[in-house]
C-alpha cells in the first residue's frame, strides 16, 4: 500500500484547450461571445434577432450547446448562419474541448464573430474558461429580479447583462429598480441592457456594444 | 447534475493517475473543492462511486475537503474569508472580487495497493 501525493488539478486541461481556442480567435481576429442564461430565457432568439444588424452572415458562426437535438442549430442554420451543435449529453456546461472541436467543425476562415450559446443554466458555465471574450448573462424578466443574488458566480464572471422579455414587465412583479440593485449589490460596475426581441427594442443597443467590444479586442 | 459531470473529469484524473502509479487498486481518495465551485460534496461524492464502479477504484473512501473562500479586500487590503458566494468583506462590506482561494477542483493524493 502506498500514498500517492498528487495535487492534480482536474480542470487543467481545460485550461490548456481555452489558451489554445484564445490564441486562434486571436490570431484570426475573431471576436467571441459566452452567452449563458437559463433555458427559455430567450438566448437563441436574441441571436435571431441580432444577425441582421451585424454585417455579413459568413463572417459569423454560432456554436450551441444543449443536451440533445440540434432544434437550436437549426434555428440559427435559417437565418444564413453556420452553426454547429453540441449535444453535451450529461453534460451541463459547455468547455474548452467541445469549442475546440465545434471550431474544427465550423471553420474560422473569414469569420469575424463567434456566439458560444451555453447550456441553458446558471450555474456551472459561469465556472468555466472556453477561450471566450465575454461571457454575457442572458436573464428574462419572468425568471424575477432577485437572480443575481441567487447565483452570485454567473453575475461576477459576465461582463453585460441582457435583459430579455421587457415587454412582460407590466404583467409580472419583476421590479427593474430592484433587478439593478442586485446586479450592483453582486457586481457593481456589471452593465445591464433591456432588451425586447418581439419588439426589437434595445437590439440596437446590443449590436453596438457587440462592435464595441470587437473594436476593443482588435484595435 | 453539476456534480456529476465535475465527478466525470474527477474520474478521468483518477484513471490516469492510477496508471501512472501502477495501482492495482485505489483505496483511497483525498479530493479538495473550492466553496466557490458551488459544489455539494455528498453530492460528488455520491456521483463518483456510481462512476467509478467496475473500475480499479471501485469501493474507494473518498474524503471531500472544502477549501474556504479567500478574497482580498481592496478597501481593508486584508485577504479575507468570505462567509458566502457574494464576494462581501466581513469588516467593512466592500465587495472583494480578487478570489484568491475557493475555485480549487484537486485530486490531492490517493492511497494505492500497488
Amino acid at each position: 500500500m502506498a500514498e500517492v501525493k498528487l495535487l492534480e488539478r482536474v480542470l487543467k486541461a481545460n485550461e490548456v484547450w481555452a489558451e489554445e481556442i484564445r490564441g486562434m480567435f486571436r490570431e484570426r481576429r475573431i471576436f467571441c461571445a459566452n452567452l449563458i442564461g437559463s433555458p427559455g430565457s430567450g438566448k437563441t432568439t436574441l441571436l435571431e434577432k441580432s444577425i441582421p444588424f451585424l454585417g455579413d452572415p459568413s463572417g459569423l458562426a454560432v456554436i450551441e450547446g444543449d443536451l440533445a437535438t440540434s432544434r437550436d442549430a437549426d434555428r440559427i442554420g435559417r437565418c444564413g448562419v453556420d452553426s454547429v451543435q453540441i449535444a453535451t449529453g450529461t453534460g451541463c456546461h459547455i468547455d474548452a474541448h467541445h469549442v475546440r472541436q465545434a471550431v474544427d467543425r465550423i471553420g474560422l476562415i473569414n469569420r469575424r464573430m463567434i456566439f458560444i450559446e451555453n447550456v441553458g443554466n446558471l450555474v456551472c458555465p459561469a465556472q468555466f474558461d472556453i477561450g471566450e471574450h465575454a461571457k454575457v448573462a442572458v436573464l428574462s424578466v419572468p425568471e424575477g429580479d432577485e437572480k443575481p443574488l441567487k447565483y452570485p458566480p454567473l453575475f461576477q464572471a459576465c461582463a453585460l447583462v441582457v435583459l430579455t422579455k421587457t415587454d412582460l414587465i407590466p404583467y409580472t412583479d419583476f421590479n427593474r429598480d430592484e433587478f439593478t440593485k442586485n446586479v450592483r449589490l453582486v457586481n457593481p460596475n456589471l452593465p445591464v441592457m433591456e432588451v425586447c426581441c418581439k419588439t426589437g427594442e434595445g437590439i440596437d443597443r446590443w449590436v453596438e456594444w457587440l462592435q464595441a467590444q470587437y473594436r476593443a479586442a482588435f484595435p | 447534475m453539476h456534480e456529476f459531470s465535475i465527478a466525470q473529469e474527477f474520474a478521468g484524473a483518477i484513471a490516469q493517475e492510477g496508471r501512472k502509479a501502477g495501482a492495482k487498486r485505489i483505496l483511497r481518495l483525498e479530493i479538495h473543492v473550492g466553496r466557490y465551485r458551488a459544489i455539494v460534496p455528498e453530492t460528488l461524492a455520491e456521483c463518483l462511486k456510481w462512476i467509478l464502479a467496475d473500475t480499479v477504484a471501485e469501493g474507494a473512501e473518498i474524503e471531500i475537503v472544502e477549501i474556504p473562500v479567500r478574497a482580498r479586500c481592496p478597501q481593508c487590503d486584508e485577504i479575507r474569508e468570505m462567509e458566502d458566494l457574494y464576494l462581501v468583506c466581513s469588516e467593512c462590506g466592500s465587495l472583494c472580487p480578487e478570489v484568491l482561494s475557493g475555485k480549487e477542483l484537486l485530486l490531492y493524493s490517493m492511497e494505492i495497493e500497488d
